[in-house]
């Protein structure tokens, strides 16, 4: 099976610290057609027939949100990047910034034409050194060239704080603000940075938009499932032999791309549990691999598509040994502002790694279910609402790793 | 306010924002000092304890001066089922204190980091802020038995 690459279509190809470069293969053709094209036709362009979706997890189409924008009134608009990449096992994004800049800068100045700003950020995290040192080039050269017309692009730092991937936080975070999320409504779109119409993509998403406007709305929609075209990058770790990021179409099997682009579970082994989009996100069996990975496909199994990161385990792991660190993470990164979600990961925390000490009880099995109705009920944002979901998920498809660590309950 | 300090957040305010400028003062001192916090305050046109407010929230950022050499290692999934409990056991044993502690001399500090993005390299390992991938126990231990402060 061939990766098809829309994304990543430069990836190796081209010198992405070198603008020319990008400019040979046919950069920034599509910012000139965009700019030549009515902004209303070119949002509904993406909006009705591109259906392109959001690459960053929810998956909301990208045109309705830019037409949100759009008709939002105000003078001054502002496009944001999506680039804080905190969900483990995600690496994606720093691949496409990495492998192709430009494509990025390219999607985001198509954002900024189409919904009149003038002003855009990339958040980067702050882990990502050499993303925001090539971000930057890539803006200085764009620049020189005259390709962003009077249009700002600035590369703004993270410090540590994965909340700042949710785009309210991201956006607190952008005004120099402790980065706590947002009440929802008013959505970004309507008053995002600094109150005004603001639409936030992921780096994915804006990778795909030249494509997407250079070769059109049916080609696009040719591509994958009729629900979620196009294709996703997945970035694939753990017990696999092939680590690395591939870009399938979104009609592929799950068990395709861990078969003939992961080269199956490594070292031989047998495979337990996949965990596609990262921590906050459920696990799935082997036999249900055989679904296509776009989003709604995902759903209906009971799992997400996520970010795309996909973390394979073999069954030399106990499930309980994994959730620890899932556990302490979901702790360490809640921002404090609602108290189901920093009270209620703590105690899971606690909890977990008491069950997986082996000092553990059903009790305290039960305990973490009630904690977590509480919190998926009454968590502000989606990190408290998803904070427990792979360990609910693992109790439900493993139990028996759970009666292995409290075995010596009488 | 001290030059030196206008400096630096001047510099950084060409490229980036309230965050850039607090790294690029943390490069400098090795943390944020009081008198940086005054001097990001003037500039961003807040109070000092606004500034405290907004540097708290990131756990890149400390307050504090640190340990000569800080190990960090990730805590991720991916990272955990590459084996990343024995590296642990082994920068434990080569540095003589659990993960969460520092040296009482001062000298190492060692504690979880969260995902790097690293993860197709797992496991990932920062030593005083740099990447070591595909760590193994015996390749930390190699590293940090030669390593000085700046390895
Ligand atoms: C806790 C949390 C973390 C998130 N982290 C990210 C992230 O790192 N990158 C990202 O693009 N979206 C992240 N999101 C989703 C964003 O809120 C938002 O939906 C996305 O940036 C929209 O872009 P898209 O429509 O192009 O996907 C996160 C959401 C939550 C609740
Ligand atoms: S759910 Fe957690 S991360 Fe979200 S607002 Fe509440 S405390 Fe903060
Ligand atoms: S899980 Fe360690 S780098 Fe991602």
């Amino acid at each position: 099976m061939e990766e098809l690459r829309i994304t990543l279509r430069n990836a190796g190809k081209i010198n992405p610290e070198l603008i020319e470069d990008y400019i040979k293969v046919g950069g920034y053709t599509a910012l000139k057609k965009a700019r030549e094209t009515e902004r209303e036709q070119l949002i509904n362009m993406l909006e009705q027939s591109g259906k392109l979706r959001g690459r960053g997890g929810a998956g909301f189409n990208t045109g309705l949100k830019w037409s949100g924008a759009f008709k939002a009134k105000g003078a001054i608009k502002y496009v944001v990047c999506n680039a804080d990449e905190g969900e483990p096992g995600t690496y994606k994004d720093r691949m496409i910034i990495e492998s192709d800049p430009h494509t990025i800068l390219e999607g985001i100045l198509i954002g900024a034409y189409a919904i009149d700003a003038k002003e855009c950020y990339i958040y980067c995290r702050g882990e990502y050194e050499n993303s925001i040192r090539i971000l930057r080039k890539a803006i200085a050269q764009a620049e020189e060239k005259g390709l962003c017309g009077d249009v700002k692009i600035r590369v703004h730092s993270g410090a540590g704080s994965y909340v700042c991937g949710e785009e309210t936080a991201l956006l607190n975070s952008l005004e120099g603000k402790r980065a706590e999320p947002r009440l929802k409504p008013p959505f970004p779109t309507v008053a995002g940075f600094n109150a005004k119409p603001t639409v936030v993509n992921n780096v994915e998403t804006f990778a795909a938009v030249p494509a997407v406007v250079e070769k059109g709305a049916d080609w696009f929609c040719s591509i994958g499932a009729e629900q979620y075209p196009g294709t996703k990058v997945f970035s694939l770790s753990g017990d696999i032999t092939n680590k690395g990021c591939f870009e399938a179409a979104t009609n592929v099997k799950l068990r395709d791309i861990i078969d003939e682009f992961g080269g199956g579970v490594a070292n031989g082994k047998q495979l337990k549990a996949v965990q596609l989009g990262g921590s906050s996100c459920g696990f799935l069996k082997p036999e249900q691999l055989d679904t296509q990975v776009d989003l709604d496909s995902m759903r209906e199994i009971g799992g997400s598509l996520g970010s795309g990161a996909l973390l394979v385990i073999d069954d030399s792991h106990n499930m309980v040994d994994i959730l620890v660190g899932m556990a302490k993470f979901f702790n360490h990164e809640s921002c404090g502002k609602c108290t189901p979600c920093r009270e209620g990961t703590l105690r899971v925390a606690e909890l977990i790694e008491k069950i997986a000490a082996g000092n553990g009880s059903s009790q305290d099995l039960e305990e973490i279910k009630l904690l977590s109705d509480y919190m998926n009920m009454s968590a502000f944002c989606a990190l408290g609402q998803s904070a427990t979901t792979a360990i609910t998920s693992a109790m439900a498809l493993f139990p028996e790793d759970f009666s292995a660590k409290i075995a010596k309950e009488v | 306010m001290n030059t030196e300090y206008r400096e630096v957040i001047t510099r950084a305010m060409e490229y980036g924002g309230i965050l850039d400028a607090m790294l690029a003062l943390q490069e400098k001192d090795g943390y944020l000092t009081g008198e940086a916090v005054e001097a990001l305050g003037k500039a961003f046109n807040m109070f000092p304890s606004q500034v405290y407010d907004t540097a708290t929230f990131y756990s890149m950022l400390k307050f504090e001066p640190q340990s000569i050499t800080e190990i960090l290692i990730c805590r991720g999934a991916p990272c955990h089922v590459a084996g990343s409990v024995e590296v642990i056991v082994a920068i434990e044993k080569e540095i003589g204190i659990k993960i969460g502690e520092k040296t009482e001399d001062g000298r190492y500090s060692f504690d979880y980091t969260e995902c790097l993005g690293q993860c197709q390299a797992a496991p990932a390992v920062l030593v005083n802020g740099k990447l070591h991938t595909n760590v193994t126990p015996e390749g930390i231990t190699v590293l940090l038995r030669k390593g000085g402060p700046e390895e």
